[in-house]
């Protein structure tokens, strides 16, 4: 059973009278102790998904319309709010982009890690938990005892996992956790994150625009544009053999390669919206027919097991995949 | 030797921060020749943004001397100096707080082209524009720069450095404000630029854009620079610790294959 698994889901904002789509039939799923990396660029809308799934969409504006998401088996798509606050910590917490905006700035540290310890774990040992849990992610004892402000960013980013940790999640989505972070730092985090995963058995979904990041942390992946969930699989298949046009464009572009004509590989074009017709990359996409303007393509098999691509171009090749 | 296009000699800046001094850059020299890219690489707090300013002459060094085309920042007539603005240009990360939000493209770019007659100004500019693909240059005259995209705004930022002809170009993080799929779009503009003769110092914490659009790499680590050199050596075979440890933390791409 999967511990966390959003089907086909949909999700708009409202602003007055008009409504944007911002994420439409995405799917994916994160088994137990597993590591998922969830890939966009600006706009693709993976951190619309990633607060539908943590219940934390703006009340009033945004709203799931179509599709699910369950939590451990449990359907979640229309939780009310106080149904949600008994979810959050576990069976998953969060930790986000800017750890500064996420802590409490007249909070001492340790006084914010016993408050998740004590939401939990009625009987335990705070003080004594709270030393453990900072040992768990390299922060001295002596961080306790400190506020935000006095912390490096690298070290927020190790309080903010020690608060997320004092709930003992199942799964941890961390929302782009290193991009704030300069390269060294980003490294020391992306280290630390798997040997938790390896001491704790977590599973972790890592949000990310980030291809190196994803490359080097997940053991699956799932790339989305516009919305759209368009291509997944496991990291090392999808990113030697990408199925879909976007994600080896994306590819190349990350990896600053120049063409045979001495041209840095690029997308031509913008960024693409969601909700519209047909395959949302079709305008950049240097192969796109004629259908695929009109149609949006079903998930075709991209080869490895479990490795699909939503792109027409699969369909001769293979034969339909289980989403 | 001849004298190369930017040359910063023993260039010492502190800040006052809560009561003491904290240095932002140490010592540093660095030279960027004709026609020359040089990649300046390193963390944030690196300093790397105060030496941007200080060869920019946006600020002035505590110690220290910066020569463009020979002649001392410091000791030019107010007009040299400003001739020496023209032809050193900036670009900084986010192009949406480089933009007056109350002028629209066309006022922004004839401001940028003050020295020439007024007649050539708007042929000029949509030349400019067409060159940077914002197009239909004519509509693109007339919009505002919050009903550009991100991406728009930073063609336009290139555009308005290219106005003035400049002989070397400050980019400050270009591109780290870019989404991955449309940097290539922007490498590839500065790299026109660079087929036109024009200099460049790029700031950048990115070692693979450093490596890719660099001849020469400088990597600063707590206001120092601590090793420089060709871009090929520097990032292939980094003889500095603090190189090598940034180029190791670069989560690799490179062993997948790709299309």
């Amino acid at each position: 059973m999967s511990l966390l698994a959003v089907d086909r889901l949909r999700l708009v904002y409202d602003s007055g009278r008009a409504s944007t789509v911002a994420v439409e039939e995405a799917t994916l799923s994160v088994a137990e102790g597993e590591a998922v990396g969830l890939v966009g660029e600006s706009g693709s809308g993976k951190s619309s998904l990633a607060r539908a799934l943590l219940g934390l969409l703006p009340p009033g504006t945004g709203r799931i319309t179509d599709g699910s998401i369950s939590i451990a088996g449990r359907d979640v798509t229309r939780l009310s709010r106080r149904d949600w606050e008994k979810l959050r910590g576990r069976p998953m917490a969060m930790v986000f982009q800017d750890p500064l905006s996420s802590l409490n700035p007249v909070m001492r540290i340790g006084t914010q890690i016993g408050e998740s310890v004590r939401r939990h774990d009625h009987d335990t040992d705070v003080a004594k938990r709270i030393g453990e849990l900072l040992d768990l992610v390299r922060l001295p004892a002596a961080c306790a005892g400190s506020y935000p402000h006095e912390l490096s960013g690298g070290m927020r980013q190790r309080a903010l996992l020690a608060i997320a940790l004092g709930c003992r999640p199942a799964l941890l989505v961390a929302d782009e956790p290193t991009t704030a972070l300069d390269v060294t730092t980003q490294a020391e985090i992306l280290a630390l994150l798997r040997e938790l995963r390896g001491r704790l058995g977590m599973a972790l979904l890592l949000i990310s625009h980030d291809l190196g990041v994803v490359a080097d942390a997940c053991d699956r992946v799932v790339i989305m544009y516009a919305g759209r969930t368009v291509e997944w699989g496991n990291t090392s298949d999808t990113f030697r053999q990408p199925g879909h046009p976007y994600a080896s464009a994306l590819l190349a572009a990350g990896q600053v390669l120049r063409n045979a004509q001495g041209l840095f590989v690029t997308i031509e074009g913008e960024v693409g919206r969601a909700g519209g017709v047909g395959c949302p990359f079709a305008p950049r996409c240097p192969q796109a027919m004629l259908r695929c303007h009109t149609e949006m393509p079903p998930a075709f098999s991209a080869g490895g097991r479990g490795h699909a691509a939503r792109c027409w171009l699969l369909e001769d090749q293979t034969s339909r995949a289980a989403p | 030797m001849t004298e190369p296009l930017l040359r910063l000699v023993g260039i010492a800046k502190s800040f006052h921060r809560g009561g003491e001094r904290v240095a932002a850059v140490v010592d540093a020299d660095l030279h960027v020749g004709y026609g020359e890219s040089v990649a300046l690489v390193g963390e944030s707090g690196s300093g790397k943004s105060t030496l941007a300013r200080l060869a920019l002459g946006l600020i002035a060094p505590d110690k220290g001397h910066v020569f463009l085309e020979g002649c001392c920042l410091a000791e030019m007539t107010p007009a040299a100096f400003a001739e020496a603005r023209t032809a050193m240009q900036p670009i900084f990360q986010d192009p949406g707080q480089s933009f007056n939000p109350r002028r629209n493209v066309g006022e922004a770019l004839a401001q940028a082209l003050w020295r020439i007659p007024r007649a050539d100004r708007r042929p000029r500019s949509l030349h400019l524009l067409n060159r940077v693909g914002l197009r239909p240059a004519e509509t693109i005259l007339g919009r505002y720069p919050h009903e550009l995209s991100g991406g728009q705004k930073q063609r336009l930022a290139v555009a308005r450095a290219a106005a003035m002809s400049p002989k070397l170009i400050v980019a400050d993080e270009p591109l780290s404000g870019a989404d991955v799929s449309i940097r290539g779009q922007m490498l590839n503009l500065l790299s026109e630029l660079r087929r036109d003769g024009v200099a460049f110092l790029m700031i950048t914490h990115d070692i693979s854009v450093a490596r890719a659009f660099a001849d020469r790499v400088a990597v600063m680590q707590h206001g120092v620079i601590v090793e420089s050199g060709p871009a090929a050596t520097v990032l292939e075979r980094p003889e500095h610790i603090y190189t090598r440890r940034l180029i190791a933390s670069v989560p690799p791409l490179d062993h997948y294959g790709s299309a």
